[in-house]
């Protein structure tokens, strides 16, 4: 690989690399989220400064520094601005080693990650291999390894679609993101992902019984962190593109897992060892993340050798204090430790600032009081402010003796009036919030009638939007200011964004035992019976049947095992459904039967691969037949056709037949009725086996 | 088809790169490396005087010092450029032979008027003669640890005890080109918490050298039995002091109390005009990840305690005994000497 780096990078404008060998990447430059709000409204979350350098830029640069030769940058909100600021910069330059592409959607297109990794796929950009990652990843990971093991493991499982990167973080670090606790169910020996499930505010999670069943060695693993990460095999897209269901990656990755026996896809874990990398998910997130640059984790991107295209290199100094060229330090003011200070900024006299960012063209006056504060640029502090635990976007003025509570966010241009006390988690922003756009109650928006926080003030307080969980959200919030003082509140739990997803797979693993009689497995099996009738009425392919039914499996959660039996039932009374009367107990119920089967047979191939699955549809054979004495009659003659068609094997059936039925009364029916069949398939083994001897 | 100045700035983004990305396997290499980026930018610019040359030198040069700060080979390279440009330039000026100006004497360089050039005469003759000075310079750079290693059985005698720290290509070098007459031992400190030691102590068995390797914290408690520290480093700055692995200066201080012999293994290309202003790790240091020291998967204790990993250390020249270059022993008060040999003054600042 490092080779094909070399070579490819000599000559900008040659493209004689050949595109299995081009090291590609796709860069989602959107979180689909509101976590930043206000902040975001008006500029993208992909371009917010992180200790005084755009996000976007960290991602890019670990991409260039694994060496990646090509990047796909996916925007969506305020893609405009990304494309711009992308066209500005040193990485869209000839020279540059690594060729940029930007794909822009806009919003109404596109509002999770699997539409646009769908969107992806429909313009059949990607070829081979990929790299996934999220435009606010910040890591120092070596991935061309990563993705050479992930090409090895191909030629051991052909159905590896997917290793995704986590990295290791006890409990209590603070790049734990409270909001994305999971845990994982991998099997250590082979590095499979078994199962996957978002713990956040569950007191009790559950496992299919089946899984330690089928794995000699189950690790279950709560010290994961996600990476946001992820090698990719070109299959992605196109299993993206046939699930409209997939909408982020915890989908997909449940998706692949229940499907897992279906479509023979597995998904493996890497585990990062000696290297960073974090998500910027929300602003505590941002916070942590922020103080690892500082603290030189992400080497070696970090603030005094990465320098950006107009922004000089910041010289670091004990303590970690980083200095662009042209800060001012006035009288007795203290930089205690790490903190950044952004070029031409001034800092007042008797002023103190500790584990802070402060931007470019930043004003601080004197007896300023800094703590954990991140400011970006062109900030304005007078005298005597005491700025703990915040965020304040770009343009911000604080008057002399403002007073932030804990875990504030400012957004850009909130001017503070002199001595304001903003209360704790407070957000601001500039512009009053619109409410052409509130599809609340008419109560609500008369609470919200916009008034600045304080006379001469221009600040509105920002209010999530109700469809969210507001009251979880907020909870976030406070953990930011808390977090400091007490890290166990992280454990209280907080916004639950895929509130839906959560409880389906609550219930999913409930329901170990399989109870055909449920909800869920009633509604697929009529949702099948349906897909059925009308393929076969329309002559539809059976691999889209398939994709139909496997579908329906994922949105009504069954179990393998009942998937195989309803099939087998739903076809065999599809006669009857179709017809809207009983089977006559003749002949005819065999001849109305056998073009269905037939038509039906690629669909069956597809589901009784192995020994069980045979065994689970003679058993549905079974039921079928006790509870449609009618049916009993052409048993044997479905049995020989599906035989002879080579769907059923012999040693199914001759084990299906060893063994006591589940229900006693088909050993006198079904049982009798079959007994010629099943002598016939013994003589005719011990035939064959005579004339091997 | 690219144009000359975006073919160049590939050239040059491709070397930064590898810079960034590690490529380049110990401060030889890295040197190497730079003098083969230079010889292809001065052969394929368009410049019409030495002048031009020069300026352009200087600045790609500025750029290239930024990418990787600590690397002081780099600013090193462009400065032997740039003292190239200017000796080519001078000697076809006077159109007389002046053969191995290395030999200048103290006495001239204090008296005689420097004709200062301006360097603004086009001369055609000049790109062939600095190809050629370049050419010869990347045969000296090439050969600097074979040079250096032949003077081993100078230094080293039977049956001594010599310690190391870390892992020096040079170092092995002239080690190894010992034992093949002389047998003796060597004690190599770990220098946690890279542990370049252990590749050493392996190599230094695999060559069947006697090697002990000890941690760092053990080495006053070793130095008493050992006859000679012979060390590598990272560069040598402009008062004969090093700019070497983290833990050399206790190496060397325990040295200075046991009077024993503190040699470094230099080439010349690692002399480095700069001085440490300031006893601040500013601009001289290089911090690398906590990682090595501290493992980040420590949850509660990544979050509350600062981890520092410096990756140099600062030995005053007093600590220093001798020099070993690619062109003989030194002592730590004639650096200054030798750097005005290779870097004309004008060039020191860059």
């Amino acid at each position: 690989m490092s080779k094909a780096v070399k070579s490819g990078t000599a000559k900008p404008g040659s493209e004689v690399v050949k595109q299995e060998d081009v090291i590609v990447a796709i860069l989602i430059a959107d979180s689909f989220s509101i976590r930043f709000a206000p902040v975001t409204d008006l500029k993208p979350k992909a371009l917010l400064p992180l200790v005084n350098r755009p996000m976007i830029d960290y991602a890019l640069e670990s991409l260039l520094l694994s060496g990646v030769q090509k990047t796909f940058v996916y925007c969506v909100a305020h893609a405009d601005q990304i494309r711009l600021y992308l066209r500005e910069s040193k990485w869209m330059r000839a020279a540059s080693p690594m060729s940029i592409e930007v794909i822009s959607q806009s919003s109404d297109d596109c509002r999770s990650l699997g539409d646009s990794l769908r969107d992806i796929d429909g313009k059949s950009l990607i070829r081979g291999d990929f790299i996934l990652m999220s435009a606010d990843v910040i890591s120092n990971v070596q991935l061309i390894p990563i993705l050479e093991e992930h090409r090895e493991k191909r030629k051991t499982d052909k159905g590896i679609v997917m290793t995704h990167i986590f990295k290791k973080s006890f409990l209590g670090h603070r790049s734990r993101s409270a909001e994305e606790e999971l845990v994982l169910a991998v099997n250590p020996t082979n590095g499979r992902i078994l199962n996957y499930q978002q713990s956040k505010n569950l007191k009790k999670l559950n496992f299919p019984l089946e899984m330690f069943k089928e794995h000699g060695l189950v690790d279950l693993r709560y010290d994961l962190v996600d990476t946001h990460i992820s090698i990719c095999s070109p299959v992605v897209l196109p299993l993206f593109s046939d699930n409209f269901d997939y909408q982020t990656w915890g989908d997909f990755v449940r998706g692949i897992l229940i499907n897992e026996e279906i479509l023979n896809n597995t998904i493996y874990y890497h585990q990062l060892e000696g290297s960073y990398a974090a998500h910027v998910s929300n602003i505590s997130m941002y916070d942590a993340v922020s103080k690892d640059i500082i603290q030189r984790w992400t080497y070696p991107l970090v603030p005094d050798l990465n320098r950006s295209d107009n922004t000089p290199r910041h010289t670091l100094s004990r303590h970690n204090v980083y200095k662009q060229p042209g800060v001012t330090l006035g009288k007795e003011s203290v930089l205690e430790m790490d903190v950044v200070v952004g070029e031409n900024s001034e800092i007042g006299e008797h002023t103190y600032v500790t584990q802070s960012v402060i931007g470019k063209r930043c004003k601080i006056g004197n007896n300023v009081r800094i703590s954990n504060a991140y400011i970006w640029d062109d900030v304005i502090i007078e005298d005597e402010c005491c700025v703990e635990v915040a965020l304040i976007a770009d343009g911000v003025v604080l008057k002399k003796g403002v007073e932030l509570g804990h875990g504030c966010v400012l957004g850009p241009g909130v001017k503070l009036a002199p001595s304001t006390k903003i209360a704790a988690n407070t957000r601001l922003m500039a512009s009053p919030p619109k409410s052409e756009n509130d599809f609340e109650t008419s109560d609500e928006e008369e609470e919200n009638v916009p008034v600045p926080v304080s006379a001469d003030s221009i600040g509105y307080v920002y209010h999530r939007p109700v469809e969210e969980d507001s009251d979880a959200e907020s909870l976030v919030d406070e953990l930011w200011g808390l977090e400091i003082e007490d890290e166990t509140d992280s454990e209280e739990g907080d916004e639950d964004e895929l509130d839906n997803d959560e409880d389906e797979d609550h219930e999913e693993d409930l329901e170990v035992g399989d109870l055909p009689e449920d909800m869920n497995a009633r509604s697929f099996y009529n949702e099948v019976l349906e897909s059925l009738q009308r393929g076969y009425e329309e002559k539809i392919k059976g691999d889209n049947l398939v994709l139909e039914i496997n579908s329906s499996k994922y949105a009504y959660n069954v179990t393998m095992k009942e998937v195989n039996m309803l099939v087998i039932k739903a076809m065999l009374s599809l006669p009857s459904v179709m017809t809207k009367k009983g089977g006559s107990g003749t002949n005819d119920d065999w001849a109305a039967l056998r073009p269905i089967l037939q038509h039906f047979l690629p669909v069956l191939r597809n589901y009784l691969k192995n020994n069980q699955s045979m065994l689970d549809s003679l058993e549905a054979l079974e039921e079928f037949g006790v509870n449609n004495p009618q049916f009993a009659k052409i048993t044997c003659k479905v049995l020989h056709y599906l035989y002879g068609e080579d769907v059923l094997h012999e040693d199914a059936i001759l084990e299906w037949h060893a063994n006591p039925p589940n229900d006693p009364s088909a050993m006198k029916t079904i049982r009798k009725i079959v007994e010629p069949f099943i002598t016939w398939l013994e003589e005719a083994e011990e035939e064959s086996s005579d004339e091997s001897d | 088809m690219p144009s000359l100045e975006s073919e160049i700035d590939g050239i040059i983004e491709t070397f930064t790169n590898n810079l960034k990305q590690r490529k380049f396997k110990g401060s030889r290499d890295l040197a190497l490396n730079s003098v083969q980026l230079w010889k292809k930018i001065i052969g394929q610019m368009k410049w019409q005087n030495a002048r031009e040359l020069m300026d352009a030198i200087k600045q790609i040069g500025k750029d290239l010092a930024e990418t990787s700060p600590s690397e002081t080979v780099i600013g090193n390279m462009t400065r032997r450029m740039l003292k190239i440009v200017r000796d080519e330039y001078a000697m076809l000026q006077k159109g007389k032979q002046e053969d191995s100006d290395l030999q200048e004497s103290l006495q001239k360089i204090l008296t005689a008027d420097e004709v200062d050039f301006d360097y603004i005469e086009n001369i055609p003759l000049l790109k062939p003669a600095i190809m050629e000075h370049i050419g010869e310079f990347l045969t000296e750079l090439e050969s600097s640890e074979i040079d250096i290693s032949v003077q081993a059985l100078e230094h080293i005698h039977a049956n001594e005890i010599i310690m190391t720290i870390g892992y020096s290509k040079t170092v092995f070098a002239f080690l190894k080109t010992a034992a093949k007459d002389r047998a003796f031992q060597v004690i190599v400190a770990e220098c946690a918490p890279f542990y370049h030691g252990h590749k050493l102590a392996a190599d230094l068995a695999e060559a069947r050298i006697s090697a002990t390797l000890i941690p760092d914290s053990a080495i006053f408690a070793m130095m008493a039995r050992v006859n000679k520290v012979i060390i590598g480093t990272h560069s040598v700055m402009a008062n004969g002091g090093l700019k070497a692995v983290c833990g050399t200066h206790t190496l060397a201080l325990a040295a200075k109390h046991y009077s024993v012999p503190f040699v470094v293994c230099a080439p010349m290309f690692k002399l480095c005009p700069e001085y440490v202003c300031s006893l601040d790790q500013d601009g001289f240091n290089q911090f690398a990840s906590p990682e090595e020291v501290l493992s980040n998967d420590e949850g509660m204790l990544v979050s509350r305690v600062n981890v520092y990993n410096p990756i140099f250390d600062y030995v005053p020249p007093e600590l220093v005994t001798l020099f070993i270059s690619n062109t003989g022993g030194n002592a730590p008060s004639y650096i200054y000497r030798l750097l005005s040999e290779l870097y004309h003054p004008l060039d020191v600042l860059l």
